[in-house]
């Protein structure tokens, strides 16, 4: 026999755990009526129903209470589960945020029920407001028209890509998942570097940004001004990056025809005698920096002066413009061609040294020889070049020294008769036959 | 207050109403017999909830012995569906407190509706809520 004392006790401790018990708890009749209920329980269902002292679960709560009661004679088994956390929303006056209340209610006997009743309001406005920020950025990441959004792995693979990164780079999703970005990099030595100075930027500093032109899916490109993030992993490791991208194109065209119009000789479109200086000292730096050559062509218009007073201003213009194309078609493109004003044209070869330059010369000089242009007359107007060549040396290692001692071969070229190239200061001068001038 | 004759061996008994005006300076000088007397609850308590004294139809009401619920932390260890902006908080926000709430209190497992008092006097160490039926 158990001493009645400790029944006492044991019933007094089961009530006091009833009573701390953190959720609501209840036992129902079949129609609802409440038999037992925690303090947890009756604090819920008191927020909701009009009536402190909750009598039948299924009639102090409105509609609710008619669902419940709905879900519960829907139950046609002795016992069993007849909802496990049923979330019912009250938008009640004096709260702010609807009260959530969950609750799951068990047939334990035809004429007994069991219910957990659990304010659960708290986290499902943490799920609301997760979702909500899920679908903002959802909405930022696939609405913006301005932005490729695309995100990468830890090892530069693409795993995300938003509709903007389709528009604007013309590939679908499937077709650059899981594969390197690199290959929406220009195929250019460049790109590598590139690559690494952004993510080495990113990963030092959090983030990155980058300028320069990417590739699509067709043979065409874009500039981007992009900002490359790294994607932290909660203990601090690097997850992965998020790239966002902007089409800049337009801006760096009109940026690039701004640079122009100042670097740019009006009538030729070659560069201009500020912007061929300012290369070439560039050039002249790297040249003293490295070990590959540099050389220099000076050019100049044969007789200029007896087709502009044969033929007038307009065809002169005609014979330059006419030249100037033909020295750009001749030499390549890292080459730096000018006009340097009147008849006088300049090309900048880097890695060339003087033979390579006598080369180039003889290329223009054959180009422009076998040029025709058509006066206003319907003549057609014939000129030819001299060319002077001089590679850039220890004693000539400045702009104004390799200019004059191209200068000084150009002389040389037209003392000995025009249409031709002479190269400075090279003991195995080679001149080419004289033909007739224009 | 009234001194009636013969209440318990101590002889005196300190008589109040669940509503009487300066309830909160009777509740201080009575004793356990005053307050077992009553035909209210009163569950005193220092200022940081712990009980101090847990009247005999409070007891009854509750289905707890007083030896099991004085000392204990009431709105946390006894009756924590008091703690909440309704009671407890009322209790910390002000230093100077008198006033009568509709509440529910599970009474032998059911829902009941009951009338509180908080009484929180200005100059006392102790805090009590009153409980009545509805």
């Amino acid at each position: 026999m158990i001493p009645e004392h400790d029944l006492h006790e044991e019933h007094e401790a089961l009530l006091e755990f009833v009573y701390l018990c953190p959720v609501g708890i209840a036992q129902l009749g079949a129609n609802g009526s409440v038999e037992m209920m925690n303090p947890v329980g009756a604090r819920v269902l008191m927020e909701i129903a009009a009536r402190p002292d909750i009598e039948n679960l299924f009639e102090s709560l409105g509609t609710a209470g008619l669902e419940l009661r709905a879900l519960a004679q829907g139950m046609t088994a002795d016992q069993g589960t007849i909802c496990e956390a049923h979330r019912i929303s009250f938008e009640l006056p004096r709260r702010a945020t609807p009260l959530t209340v969950s609750f799951t209610l068990i047939k334990v006997s035809p004429a007994r029920l069991m219910a957990v009743i659990a304010d659960v309001s708290v986290s499902v406005e943490q799920e609301r407001g997760a979702r909500r920020a899920e679908q903002r950025v959802r909405a930022v990441f696939d609405g913006v028209r301005d932005y490729a959004i695309f995100s990468l792995d830890r090892d530069y693979r693409i795993d995300t890509w938003n509709r903007s990164a389709e528009r604007l780079f013309g590939y679908p999703a499937e077709e650059v998942i899981g594969r390197d970005y690199l290959m929406l990099f220009p195929r250019d030595p460049s790109s590598t570097v590139r690559h690494e100075d952004v993510t080495n930027g990113a990963i030092a500093g959090g983030w990155a940004e980058d300028e320069g032109w990417w590739a699509r899916k067709e043979t065409t490109r874009f500039w981007g001004s992009s900002v490359v993030s790294v994607v932290e992993e909660p203990d601090g490791g690097r997850s992965g990056y998020i790239v966002v991208t902007r089409d800049l194109t337009r801006k760096k065209r009109e940026e690039d025809d701004l640079r122009d119009a100042a670097s740019k000789d009006f009538l030729t479109g070659l560069s201009n005698r500020r912007a061929f200086e300012e290369t070439a000292r560039q050039e002249l730096q790297r040249w003293q920096r490295g070990r590959e050559p540099l050389s220099l062509l000076m050019i100049d218009a044969d007789h200029f002066k007896r087709v502009n007073d044969a033929h007038g201003h307009g065809t002169g213009d005609d014979v330059l413009r006419a030249l100037a194309r033909a020295v750009q078609d001749q030499v390549r493109e890292l080459d730096v061609a000018a006009r340097l004003g009147g008849e006088e044209f300049v090309v900048l070869l880097p890695s060339t040294d003087a033979v390579g330059g006598r080369a180039a010369a003889e290329r223009i000089r054959t180009c422009v020889e076998a040029l025709r242009v058509t006066a206003p007359d319907g003549s057609m107007v014939r000129f030819t070049v001299s060319i002077g060549v001089a590679e850039a040396t220890r004693d000539a290692a400045s702009v104004e020294l390799l200019l004059q001692r191209a200068d000084d071969a150009l002389y040389e070229a037209k003392r000995r008769g025009r249409n031709r190239s002479v190269v400075a200061h090279a003991v195995d001068v080679t001149d080419t036959p004289s033909r007739v001038a224009g | 207050m009234r001194r009636l004759n013969g209440g318990t061996s101590r002889g005196v008994v300190l008589c109040m109403e669940f509503s009487d005006a300066n309830i909160g300076e009777v509740l201080a000088r009575a004793d356990e017999a005053s307050l077992d007397a009553l035909d209210f609850g009163v569950i005193g308590m220092q200022r940081d909830g712990v009980v101090t004294s847990y009247n005999a139809y409070e007891s009854r009401m509750a289905g707890l012995s007083r030896t099991r619920v004085m000392g204990k932390h009431f709105f946390t260890e006894v009756a924590p569906c008091t703690n909440n902006f309704l009671v407890a908080s009322r209790f910390e926000e002000c230093a100077v407190l008198d006033e009568q709430l509709p509440y529910v209190f599970t009474v032998r497992m059911r829902p009941r509706a009951v009338e509180l008092r908080l009484v929180k006097a200005h100059d006392s160490a102790s805090q009590y809520i009153l409980v009545r039926p509805r």
